[in-house]
């Protein structure tokens, strides 16, 4: 008959502890991990009975408590920036089922290449959320930006092509062409602008 | 025009707009609403938007080589099964050569001033 120890670090961030003493067993396991004083002493508690029982001195389980109740914050959920690009990455997906002509214009329906390298962006727009997501009618996927006054967007094409825009409404819009290593300093740029 | 939404600003942005040959109703033809009847019932919840004659860029210029691209609007009435005597087209030229496709940038650069300066129609003017 043997007892076995298997500690795990005070600093662990489970917060349950598994004490198995089943008669059936003859081992004596005891798991920890982060755990409240509460649940330490309960655990100490039980082992130092089975070890008593057992004719085993345990030496010490004053490592296995943490020395403060360790304070489990609430999952805040997904923030209102990750809903939102979830949504556009979804609305982009949606694009797949549009035909030739969606719009009556005759305007092409995005390839794959505009709407997957579109989601990449949508993904990877850390500076700033999108705020809508379009077919192109010129044949691909456009990511907008905007605010009260501001516009930005970038325009994945069919062709491959990959075209940015920033306006403020009055001016004449700068216009520039995006390498595709080059999207992220496309969307910083854009954010810049934005948030000026 | 006519576009499937607008943002929060009530404005469009260039991705909603094709160019060359970009599709107009002239109005002097007929009512901003019947943009909206092409492919009945298809587009009938769609946004119409308009833009003054004088407002469309009549001429651009490349930034990396210099040349010049002119925009005109062109009358162009539609026969069946789409018949819409109202359509016009804006269509681009170098000199007098009209051309179906332009460099990115200009056709880009075009239709972001054309979705700066287009305006919504309020839907209670559709109704009337």
């Amino acid at each position: 008959m043997t007892a076995t120890l298997m500690n795990e670090p005070a600093d662990a961030t489970e917060s349950a502890i598994s004490v198995d003493l089943s008669k059936d067993s003859d081992q004596i396991r005891v798991t920890t991990a982060a755990t409240g004083g509460q649940c330490a002493e309960k655990a100490t508690s039980l082992v130092s009975s089975a070890a008593k029982v057992l004719g085993w001195v345990v030496e010490s389980l004053v490592y296995a408590p943490s020395s403060a109740p360790r304070v489990h914050t609430k999952d805040p959920g997904p923030s209102a920036a990750a809903k939102q690009r979830a949504l556009l990455w979804e609305y982009i997906e949606e694009m797949r089922s549009l035909h030739d002509d969606w719009n009556g214009y005759g305007s092409e329906a995005p390839n794959p290449f505009a709407i997957d390298f579109a989601k990449q962006i949508v993904l990877s727009a850390k500076a700033i959320v999108p705020t809508r997501v379009v077919a192109s009618a010129q044949g691909g996927v456009g990511i907008c930006f905007s605010s009260a006054e501001k516009y930005g967007d970038i325009e994945c094409l069919n062709t491959g092509e990959i075209l940015a825009t920033v306006s403020d409404g009055k001016g004449i819009p700068e216009v520039w062409e995006v390498k595709g290593a080059e999207s992220e300093g496309a969307i910083e740029r854009i954010a810049s602008f934005i948030n000026s | 025009m006519r576009a499937p939404h607008v943002d929060g600003r009530g404005k469009i942005g260039s991705p909603d707009i094709r160019c060359p040959d970009t599709s107009v109703n002239r109005e002097k033809y007929s009512q901003p609403v019947h943009v909206l009847y092409c492919q009945l019932p298809k587009f009938l919840d769609w946004r119409v938007l308009k833009i003054r004659v004088d407002q469309v860029p009549s001429e651009l210029e490349n930034p990396n080589d210099g040349s010049r691209f002119s925009f005109q609007i062109v009358h162009d009435p539609l026969s069946s099964p789409e018949e819409n005597y109202a359509h016009s087209e804006i269509r681009a030229f170098v000199g007098t050569e009209r051309r179906k496709r332009l460099p990115p940038v200009i056709d880009k650069l075009f239709r972001q001033i054309l979705a700066d300066r287009l305006q919504l129609v309020p839907l209670e003017e559709l109704k009337r």
